[in-house]
């Protein structure tokens, strides 16, 4: 006979305590999972939203931006999700603007939405910049060593598919494509930048007239104004006066400003993510208790049994809180694995569903939610067995061998 | 080992009424000792038993191990004497089920530092349960669990061996060979105290002590 085999720890007694009882153990580790996965999508869709918008506005480069009234949504979306819009105003205004005091610099853009029709490659917001004055795109350029655009050449933000050396169609004309700028997980991915002198050939083009204006004047358009203020300039004071002295029809943000609603709205999800994770936590751990109980309750004679062997009741309490930790695990690694796998599979349909720039996978973002989320899985199980341990901890032996007689 | 059991009390309440489970029991036992204690269902043994294997706590009296006086250990105290000198066998079936025979077996190994298995392997052959070592005791008869239950209390070699009615509702084959089981045990230096409603075992043992009411009956 193999007297040689590998003796069973306390670990070992739980571990088969949760195997053999594959009912129970798979309704608790449910309530985990649900728990776990809930935490994990939330926290992820909340941390993606909140890194869109922070590398947006640094990105940007500007502290004031001056758009047209009431095109300030446009521009919002057109910079946070990369969705395209056609809009512009006056290029007068920016003398008046220019009065402003406190202004270190400042540059023109141009934005035109492509459309989804055969003149056009794809559907994309074309920004078109001053290289003269540009203080926003050119940086970019540097960064995929390129000093500069030439006329009539494009360069495509890295979500846009459309490979370097290729040439891009907007209103039945080839641009080529001569750089792609690194991935910055923003709107600007899905973007294709151009200089104005560039851009004057899509206005000018008969597609771009019959389609979407005729009227337009090419020399004399602009989206927006980017602006840098000089140090310890007054941006709100700025902004104000820019909106109301000129009276011109264009509306000054500072640059946290446009994009305060966002991060308003930011802040009610993340509140009514917290109150939703706390009711699922709370409703979990409840769960838990309920089914410990019960079940620990059907086990007392159990544990009398293992008792009357010689087991402490530490070791019990062990026991019981291993099995939790167990269940915790299971529950929480099965949630992460499952919430991770569906936000990469299902990355696209989440984004655009949910409006948000990109869903923040990158392993160091989520290495800190994995721990968490498995760090609540396993607490919150942990949590829900200390009712049941305390009570085997402190029963009297000869109560537990009695237990379920 | 000897034992020594001194005036040993323990009362209970049923509603309002007070009775007394084991009613000032003196008694002591040898080593080598078989001693069967008799007496009807309800008339103390299992409450004896308890009180000697720190299982429940006497309102008065003494329990002395090797002159050793057990009422003053602790709780975990008590526990590691379970896991090393005494092996207490439980009225009734109580095997684990998720456990294999064999798993049942070392169970007091795995709860204690003595991880030596040859004797379990040793009481598993002498009981004849080698063919059902990987079997679940769901799938055993009430006399193979029985056994497995008994050589559990065995596994990790104690001194005393209390047995609480053994051999009940056992075929005369099985409750034979549980009996020559724990008369071995005896031989070997073992002591035993085993309670018993069986008088043909019951006359293989050394000494009867009869208990009738908590009060023990010379």
């Amino acid at each position: 006979m193999n007297n040689n085999r590998k003796l069973m720890s306390i670990f070992g007694i739980a571990k088969r305590n949760i195997s053999n009882r594959k009912i129970r153990s798979g309704i608790m580790i449910a309530f985990v999972f649900i728990l776990a996965s809930s935490l994990y999508i939330s926290s992820l869709l909340i941390n993606s939203m909140n890194l869109g918008l922070e590398k947006t506005i640094g990105r940007i480069g500007a502290d004031l931006i001056v758009v047209p009234q009431e095109y300030e949504n446009n521009m919002r979306s057109s910079l946070f999700l990369g969705e395209c819009s056609t809009f512009y105003t006056d290029r007068s205004y920016m003398d008046k603007v220019a009065e402003t005091e406190g202004i270190q610099q400042m540059t023109p853009q141009l934005y035109i939405a492509s459309l989804e029709a055969e003149c056009c490659g794809l559907p994309t917001q074309i920004i078109a910049f001053d290289p003269e004055t540009d203080f926003i795109v050119t940086p970019w350029l540097q960064d995929i060593n390129k000093k500069e655009i030439n006329y009539g050449e494009v360069i495509v933000g890295n979500g846009v598919v459309a490979d370097v050396g290729s040439t891009i169609k907007f209103f039945d004309i080839d641009f080529p494509v001569v750089g792609k700028l690194e991935n910055t997980q923003t709107g600007y991915d899905y973007c294709v930048f151009m200089r104005f002198d560039t851009s004057k050939i899509i206005l000018e083009s008969e597609r771009f007239k019959s389609l979407v204006d005729s009227t337009i004047d090419p020399d004399n358009v602009i989206s927006a104004i980017m602006i840098k203020a000089k140090n310890g300039a007054n941006l709100n004071t700025m902004a104000s006066r820019i909106t109301y002295t000129y009276k011109i029809p264009v509306k000054a943000f500072t640059t946290n400003g446009m994009f305060s609603a966002i991060s308003d709205n930011l802040d009610n999800l993340t509140s009514f993510s917290s109150i939703l994770v706390t009711i699922s936590f709370i409703l979990a751990v409840l769960a838990l208790i309920c089914i410990f109980t019960i079940t620990i309750n059907e086990r007392q004679h159990e544990f009398g049994v293992l008792i009357s062997l010689g087991a402490t009741q530490k070791q019990l309490v062990l026991i019981i809180v291993l099995e939790a930790v167990m269940i915790g695990l299971i529950g929480g690694v099965l949630a992460v694995i499952i919430s991770a796998v569906a936000s990469f599979i299902f990355n696209n349909a989440i984004t655009s569903a949910l409006e948000i720039p990109y869903l923040d996978n990158s392993p160091s973002d989520l290495i800190p939610l994995i721990l968490k989320t498995l760090l609540i899985a396993i607490g919150s199980s942990i949590l829900a067995s200390l009712y049941s341990a305390i009570r085997i901890g402190r029963a009297e032996p000869i109560t537990l061998i009695k237990g379920d007689e | 080992m000897e034992l020594k059991v001194d005036k040993l009390t323990k009362k209970y309440s049923r509603g309002e009424k007070e009775f007394f489970a084991v009613d000032n029991i003196s008694f002591s036992l040898d080593k080598g000792e078989f001693v069967a204690v008799i007496g009807p269902s309800g008339c103390g043994k299992s409450t004896l038993f308890s009180m000697i294997a720190g299982l429940v706590k006497p309102d008065s009296g003494t329990v002395e191990m090797n002159g050793e006086s057990l009422l003053k250990l602790s709780k975990d105290e008590f526990s590691h004497l379970r896991n090393t000198k005494i092996g207490y066998i439980l009225q009734g079936q109580n095997l684990m089920q998720n456990f294999t025979v064999l798993e049942n077996i070392c169970l007091p190994l795995y709860l204690g530092k003595d991880r030596n298995t040859d004797r379990a392997y040793e009481l598993i052959e002498t009981l004849g349960l080698k063919e059902l070592m990987n079997s679940y005791p769901a799938s055993l008869s009430g006399g193979e669990q029985r056994r497995v239950s008994i050589a559990r209390s065995l596994a990790h070699n104690p001194e005393l061996i209390i047995a609480d009615e053994p051999t009940s509702n056992l075929d005369p084959e099985n409750a034979k060979l549980i009996t020559e089981v724990f008369m071995k045990e005896c031989k070997d230096g073992k002591s035993v105290l085993m309670s018993s409603h069986n008088l043909e075992l019951v006359a293989n043992t050394d000494r009867q002590l009869k208990i009738l009411n908590g009060k023990l009956i010379n």
